[in-house]
């Protein structure tokens, strides 16, 4: 799930040969991986969709951990610091857009049998316009999505190691890279794999460590007496942001091309399974990893950002329990993951849209075998340096990631209806696509963000309803 | 307001649930990797 990325840290940092040593040894890990794995793909299917035989451990395991970014992990803390208990449970409700896709992939499969990409089924449904807007929709949200992760994983590094920040940023965009480029789908799926077990751990073990420490009586009353607010049981503006956060998951998980090229990915009958599983397991991960926030008070640790809230008091608990210097490279290791774990389905995603979307619903032609691996190869390396390019200058860019969830939530209605109805109008999707953009975003800078993905979802379900009933047009 | 116990409650529900999660994780990796069904 992704929110916007703009952490800045102040926890103790690990020695420079400590840090060296461990984001070397991860990235040579990853890049070598890759290059083993990619020797699985002996054509563009194997490549972009892994042989569509992937089973329900790698397809779960690449699922969550996609979805588990930085945010989850640094955002899910602050939420809680901030907006309390309504905050985390705000936050779970993520993983709904992945538990609804489960029956979508059902469906998806069974409409393109052959499919390859998200942007098939716009074209098929919705026609060269409506891809095109798809196209537009996704590659801002897309782009929006890897330019956070990059800046968020230059910031972190910068901040837990003492590198760079250019540094770090591009160390970790180039081995993101680097391994997509070699193994293409199996490399991110056995990666994420890996770095999804590490990143439940990494909860898990600070979690407890918390719950070692601190009496949840004594946290409630002391919250109770200071901070009242964040254990209040109705807030209306909580509320407001607890389905707007849900719908905003549903509009990326089941318009992303992220979620749809897993779908075709996967052996048949388990890509229901997976997203089921993948939700499930998703669910507890911002509460798990957000209540800990709740202890600075009780703990006495001083916050001075609530953006580092998350790494302080894990720091904090880890180093207490006698991990010292361990606790760092910990912290260090589950944050690299659940920043590589999304970067790289991110440049494999958008690339499969540059590589097999534009060149046939664009102009009408096909990548042949013998040239598909050197315009992936092109297509990676390019999306990856326009990344670089944007993320170099720390551009805010988590404000047009924040500003696309009415645009993604207004894609929401025209899945579902293209997926489930053979009868739809399409001019009046298409027009509820753009009405919905419009109204989202005029609510998102007229009253809050709170309310965009709402408003958007909303404008969008009223024009399919009516784009079912009115006669489709050939 | 949230009482005590709804907290304690919400708070070893997600950790016990995350350690299932990561214990579920494995155990299809064991199966698959058994089955040759992994990919």
């Amino acid at each position: 799930m992704l929110l916007p990325e703009n952490h800045y840290l102040s926890v103790a940092a690990l020695s420079s040969q400590t840090a060296w040593a461990v984001v070397l040894t991860l990235s040579i890990v990853w890049v070598f991986l890759g290059f083993y794995w990619g020797r699985k793909a002996k054509d563009s299917e194997g490549f972009m969709l892994a042989g569509r035989n992937i089973g329900l451990a790698f397809g779960s395991a690449t699922v969550m951990a996609t979805w588990i970014t930085s945010n989850t992990i640094m955002l899910a803390p602050q939420f809680a610091y901030e907006q309390g208990l309504w905050g985390v449970l705000a936050y779970a409700t993520a993983s709904f857009g992945l538990f609804l896709f489960a029956p979508m992939a059902v469906r998806i499969r069974k409409l393109l049998p052959e499919g390859t990409t998200a942007g098939d089924f716009f074209h098929l449904k919705f026609g060269k316009a409506g891809w095109v807007l798809f196209l537009i929709i996704t590659l801002v949200y897309s782009l929006s999505w890897l330019v956070t992760m990059a800046v968020a994983g230059g910031e972190l590094l910068n901040v837990l190691t003492g590198i760079d920040y250019k540094v770090g940023m591009s160390i970790i965009l180039l081995v993101c890279v680097l391994y997509t480029l070699f193994g293409g789908l199996y490399a991110v799926v056995g990666t994420d794999f890996i770095q999804s077990l590490i990143i439940l751990f990494g909860i898990i073990l600070i979690g407890a460590l918390v719950l070692t420490r601190i009496d949840i009586p004594e946290t409630h009353s002391l919250l109770a007496e200071r901070q009242p607010m964040l254990m209040q049981s109705y807030m209306p503006v909580a509320l407001l942001s607890f389905f707007n956060i849900m719908l905003f998951g549903f509009g990326e998980v089941f318009h992303n091309n992220v979620w749809w090229s897993r779908t075709f990915a996967m052996r048949e009958g388990i890509a229901p399974k997976a997203f089921t599983l993948a939700g499930l397991c998703w669910f507890p991960i911002p509460i798990a990893a957000g209540f800990i926030a709740l202890s600075a008070g009780p703990l006495g640790i001083n916050v001075t950002n609530t953006n580092q809230i998350g790494p302080a008091v894990a720091q904090y608990v880890l180093a207490d329990a006698g991990f010292g210097a361990i606790s760092g490279i910990l912290i260090l290791v589950v944050l690299f993951c659940s920043i590589a774990s999304s970067i790289d389905s991110l440049l494999a995603a958008t690339s499969d849209l540059l590589l097999k979307d534009v060149p046939q619903h664009a102009f009408g032609k096909k990548l042949t075998e013998a040239s598909f691996r050197k315009a992936a190869s092109l297509v990676i390396i390019g999306t990856g340096l326009v990344a670089w390019a944007l993320a170099l200058p720390r551009l805010p860019l988590y404000q047009i990631l924040y500003a696309s969830g009415p645009l993604v939530a207004s894609l929401i209605w025209p899945v579902i209806g293209g997926l489930f109805w053979k009868r739809l109008h399409r001019p009046t999707v298409l027009l509820g696509i753009i009405l919905a953009c419009a109204t989202g975003l005029y609510f998102y800078f007229a009253i809050g963000w709170y309310t965009a993905s709402l408003v958007g979802a909303a404008v969008s379900m009223l024009m399919t309803l009516i784009a079912r009933i009115i006669p489709k047009s050939d | 307001m949230f009482s005590v116990s709804f907290l304690t409650f919400v708070i070893y529900a997600a950790l016990i649930w995350t350690a299932l999660a990561f214990l579920c994780l494995v155990t299809l990796l064991i199966r698959d990797l058994k089955n040759k069904s992994l990919w």
